[in-house]
């Protein structure tokens, strides 16, 4: 039997877990290292990057996102050309098979948020939500920084 | 016949002059760069020939772009606090020079640059000034357009590094390490 203040503490921490979205690696879909870039606030558009790692048994299609502070969220990718331009396409559905993780990184695939109605400060850590074919949305914290290793 | 105190201080001479690090000149790049003028983000005329005098790092971009251009901003903003550490603050101009006229007007860049660098010059123009501007330095820059009727650009992302006759003299990538540039900065002082 649960003396009451430790039901408190469990409350507690369930309440806290569930306002503090994020991953664990043991997660079905681990979420790791991710971050939003830091923009101006004049800007209409920002990136974000991540790390995502299936840990079912089958595999997962990421197909795009959604956060409250964007109008629109989607993964694009950069592709260097053959005359050496950089180029952002949409990156589409992206599938991640049983055990693989999929890496947005700088110059690279990122999620993409644009429209935004209020641009996320450094310091602050807005939600924002991956959306997948076959489950739920996955919904994590992307702490505003000015690159990965802060 | 020489003293030994004098032969150990000519010694001492030649041993130091080996240990001084001996960098190349910076080779001057003849094929890209000259004289240009575009409209500032105070809307004024802007001639290169302001930049004279100074070294200078350039980078052609666009500020609705998410990835690649805020991050070099955001490095040329580190490598300009790191000079500045090393007592080279305002030695050195750093210019952006936006493909994207449309957005970017001068009060767009007014408002966005100083985020990075306050010392940031903001250069924009017509289509066409930027077009053969960007031409003169080889930067390469397509219009794709987005599902939703917006656009983006497909670019080169080099940073260039003009000496203070505005010659180019190094190309860096994207990815350019702040060291380095200041390394080869102060080979141009």
């Amino acid at each position: 039997m649960l003396k009451p203040y430790s039901k408190w503490l469990l409350a507690s921490a369930a309440f806290f877990t569930a306002c503090s979205p994020a991953t664990t690696p043991s997660d079905p879909i681990a979420i790791e290292g991710a971050w939003l870039r830091a923009v101006p606030p004049v800007s209409s558009s920002m990136a974000g990057y991540l790390s995502l790692t299936n840990n079912t048994d089958a595999a997962i299609t990421l197909t795009g996102g959604h956060a409250e502070f964007a109008h629109h969220t989607m993964v694009h990718d950069m592709q260097t050309q053959d005359d050496g331009t950089r180029r952002m396409v949409h990156a589409g559905e992206l599938v991640i098979h049983a055990g693989e993780t999929l890496t947005l990184a700088p110059g690279g695939l990122h999620v993409m948020l644009m429209g935004l109605s209020d641009v996320p400060e450094r310091g602050t850590s807005p939600t924002v939500c991956l959306t997948f074919a076959e489950q739920d949305d996955v919904c994590i914290d992307m702490p505003v920084q000015d690159s990965a290793e802060e | 016949m020489m003293s030994a105190a004098r032969y150990i201080f000519l010694l001492s001479i030649v041993f130091l002059a080996g240990c001084i690090e001996q960098r190349e000149p910076l080779p001057i790049n003849t094929r890209l760069g000259g004289e240009f003028t575009l409209t500032d983000q105070y809307s004024n005329a802007f001639h290169s020939s302001q930049l004279e005098g100074r070294p200078t790092l350039l980078f052609f971009g666009f500020t609705e772009c998410p990835d690649i251009c805020p991050a070099v901003l955001a490095q040329m903003g580190q490598t300009n606090r790191a000079m500045a550490e090393q007592g080279l603050a305002n030695r050195v101009n750093q210019v952006f020079i936006t493909f994207d006229p449309e957005r970017d007007t001068p009060e767009h860049l007014r408002e966005y640059l100083p985020w990075f660098n306050e010392h940031l010059i903001g250069l924009t123009g017509t289509p066409d000034e930027i077009e053969a501007v960007a031409a003169q330095f080889g930067v390469v820059y397509l219009l794709d357009e987005m599902e939703d009727g917006d656009y983006s650009f497909s670019h080169s992302d080099f940073i260039y590094l003009l000496d203070d006759q505005n010659r180019v003299r190094k190309l860096y990538p994207a990815n350019f390490d702040p060291k380095e540039v200041i390394a080869d900065v102060k080979t141009l002082l």
